[in-house]
């Protein structure tokens, strides 16, 4: 038995979802967190096995896009459909559920965000509704987890609603909202409440001038927060504990292998006098465990708790609304933030966070911006501890010159366009305070994935790499490149092999660079040309799922244009 | 008096009168509960025509400045 878990965008469908199953999909507060479906088997009471999906959230059920499309094929194949409905916005709520009546499937209907309407002045009587509409109604908050035990008894219950007995083709949208007029007159009261604190937060961070210096005070304390919990732990825990407790059972294992040799050229790598470089000795137990664990990991810890932050408390799509008009100039809608913004922490999440944009043309520019000039958290991480060793203004010039990139790229495919830019058009949710459970739990969930991701691949790319350099493979390489690497772009020509090495992961590349002895110009310039070539592979096998191979070739060709002349241009003017 | 909503001031209330557009460019404002014949808020001026806000009930919409250039309202006076 299929159940499904429908309703409009941002209503607690995944929070559910995660409730029922005891899994972890992402939620967020904001429209079309969900971008795929998720699935699993519960058991509800009795034993009783069933299919659990969580359907993307829809509107309507006449589809005006993909995504609706989509729902409308799953709904047809589920048995039971329980129709999640954001209780302060019944209503607009009603909508859809008028539409999934028509469709003649067992419905339960679940009010969430129940506590929500008591600070909102909203009364709502379930009873009556439930008689009204003819199947069960039951009232949630999915954070907390109120009602989820009660949700899991009644669905088998879920019967199918006479309420509409028309089919959905044959009723207009007047018709379903003049019964949803008179449902509501029945069973809903409001009563008149002063503005919250939220409220006027809400009020400010859309105004025009408030909400400008808004964003920047939270993009700055955001920044100022990754990096000070990021040093933090790197400098209080992680650093310590290699130091003080590997570095020593490393020296000795590297006498033991006589200081010398293939094995300890492999498992330790080039001893800088005499001593362990983490960044520098490029073994697999040295900068193989060092760099993902000590340099990356903190970061990741910190940029995932305040992206976190920011994505549970609803903020995102206001800041969507503020940078709208520039995003047009460059033929992108405000909601093209989001998947930028999730960029930051990797590029994989974010390119698949395009969807969420309505048009192949915006998908495919914010995909190629985003692999070109967003680097991931754990390149940034590197760019800190490398670059930032020589003075914070270097790291943020490479910010500065990835955002020149980022904005010029945008202006010239914007040049190409054909058609209008979609206008924006979302639902701004309410703020929330995050529930710290919850975001905890997704902070575990991110920082459990990059671990099991990007550890194998660091140590299998190290060993790969220190094979490579033994059979001299590398030397072939940067002789081949070293017209464009050494005379256009001044670096020297091994450099080349981190950058392609980019393509494993661009933390290793990064560690890589710093075996080559280079000038502050030359590890500036490079660590750039890093940024910009090749995304990882894991990001160019999303790119390429996601746009197909012509639209990939294309973004790569962009990729190492720009890579290039940016390269050369600042190796000039440098 | 009719207006436009990009026209009406910040935290002024209206009636929405007519939608200028084709069948689709309604069915899509209609699925955010965007219809003739209800009340709407707006609820921040806009800027470099960036998005308007508007509140209908408890919810908060932002609709492209051109898009809301094509829903016309009825002001209380």
């Amino acid at each position: 038995m299929k159940v499904l878990l429908m309703g409009n965008p941002n209503v607690g469908k995944s929070v559910i979802f995660n409730r029922l199953s005891g899994l972890n999909v992402v939620s967020a507060n904001y429209a079309g967190t969900t971008i795929s479906f998720s699935k699993t088997f519960i058991s509800l009471a009795g034993n009783k096995k069933v299919e659990l999906i969580d359907v993307p959230g829809t509107y309507t059920l006449k589809p005006t896009n993909e995504a609706e499309k989509v729902a409308v094929k799953i709904l047809e194949e589920g048995d039971v459909i329980i129709n999640i409905i954001d209780a302060t916005n019944l209503e607009r709520n009603l909508f859809l559920t008028m539409q999934l009546i028509s469709f003649k499937k067992p419905l339960v209907i679940v009010l969430n965000m129940w506590d929500e309407t008591k600070h909102k002045g909203i009364e709502i009587n379930i009873k009556k509704l439930q008689q009204i509409l003819g199947v069960p109604v039951i009232s949630t908050c999915a954070l907390s987890g109120e009602g989820i035990k009660e949700l899991s008894l009644v669905i088998k219950n879920a019967s199918i609603s006479s309420y509409i007995n028309k089919s959905l083709k044959k009723i207009d949208n007047l018709l379903i909202w003049n019964k949803i007029g008179k449902i509501i007159f029945n069973t809903q009261k409001l009563y008149h409440r002063h503005h919250t604190l939220w409220q006027r937060i809400s009020d400010f961070s859309i105004h025009p001038i408030g909400g400008l210096f808004f964003a920047f005070f939270i993009l700055y304390s955001s920044f100022r927060t990754i990096r000070f919990i990021g040093e933090g732990l790197i400098g209080y825990v992680f650093d310590p504990f290699f130091q003080n407790i590997l570095t020593p059972i490393f020296m000795k294992l590297s006498v033991f292998f006589g200081s010398g040799g293939f094995l300890h050229q492999i498992l330790i790598g080039k001893l800088i006098d005499g001593e362990i470089d983490y960044f520098q000795s490029f073994g697999v137990l040295t900068s193989g465990f060092y760099v993902p664990i000590a340099a990356v990991l903190p970061y990741v810890i910190s940029f995932y708790f305040v992206l976190s932050v920011l994505e549970d408390s609803g903020y995102l799509p206001r800041l969507a609304v503020l940078v709208d008009s520039i995003f047009h100039k460059l033929g992108l809608h405000g909601y093209a933030i989001i998947p930028t913004l999730l960029g930051f922490g990797c590029n994989v999440p974010g390119i698949l966070a395009t969807r969420i944009l309505e048009d192949k043309r915006q998908r495919f520019v914010v995909s190629t911006l985003i692999s070109i000039a967003v680097p991931c958290v754990a390149l940034q991480a590197m760019i800190l501890n490398v670059l930032g060793k020589y003075g914070f203004k270097y790291v943020l010039s490479v910010y500065g010159v990835l955002l020149i990139v980022w904005i010029g790229i945008g202006l010239i495919l914007n040049k190409f366009r054909k058609g209008d830019t979609p206008e924006l058009f979302i639902e701004i949710p309410p703020y929330r305070l995050p529930s710290f459970k919850i975001l905890f739990k997704k902070l575990y969930f991110r920082v459990k994935g990059f671990l099991f991701e990007a550890l194998p691949i660091v140590l299998g790319g190290i060993l790969v790499v220190n094979l490579l350099y033994s059979l001299n493979i590398f030397q072939y390489i940067a002789d081949f490149t070293a017209p464009v690497i050494a005379s256009l772009m001044g670096l020297p020509k091994n450099a080349v092999i981190a950058i392609i090495m980019g393509f494993l992961r661009k933390d290793i590349a990064m560690g890589m660079l710093l075996t080559n002895p280079m000038t502050l110009k030359q590890l500036f310039i490079s660590t750039i040309v890093l940024s910009m070539t090749f995304p990882c592979i894991a990001t160019f096998a999303v790119l390429w799922k996601e746009l197909g191979w012509k639209k990939t070739i294309y973004s790569v060709l962009i990729m190492l244009l720009t890579a290039t002349f940016v390269g050369s241009i600042l190796h000039l003017i440098l | 008096m009719l207006k436009k909503i990009t026209e009406l001031r910040s935290k002024e209330c209206a009636n929405i009168i007519n939608i200028e557009g084709s069948q689709n460019f309604k069915e899509k404002l209609n699925t955010l509960g965007i219809r003739e014949n209800i009340k709407i808020k707006k609820m921040s001026e806009s800027f470099l025509k960036g998005p308007v806000i508007i509140k209908i009930n408890l919810m908060e919409i932002a609709i492209g400045w051109r898009m809301a250039n094509r829903i016309l309202v009825q002001t209380d006076l």
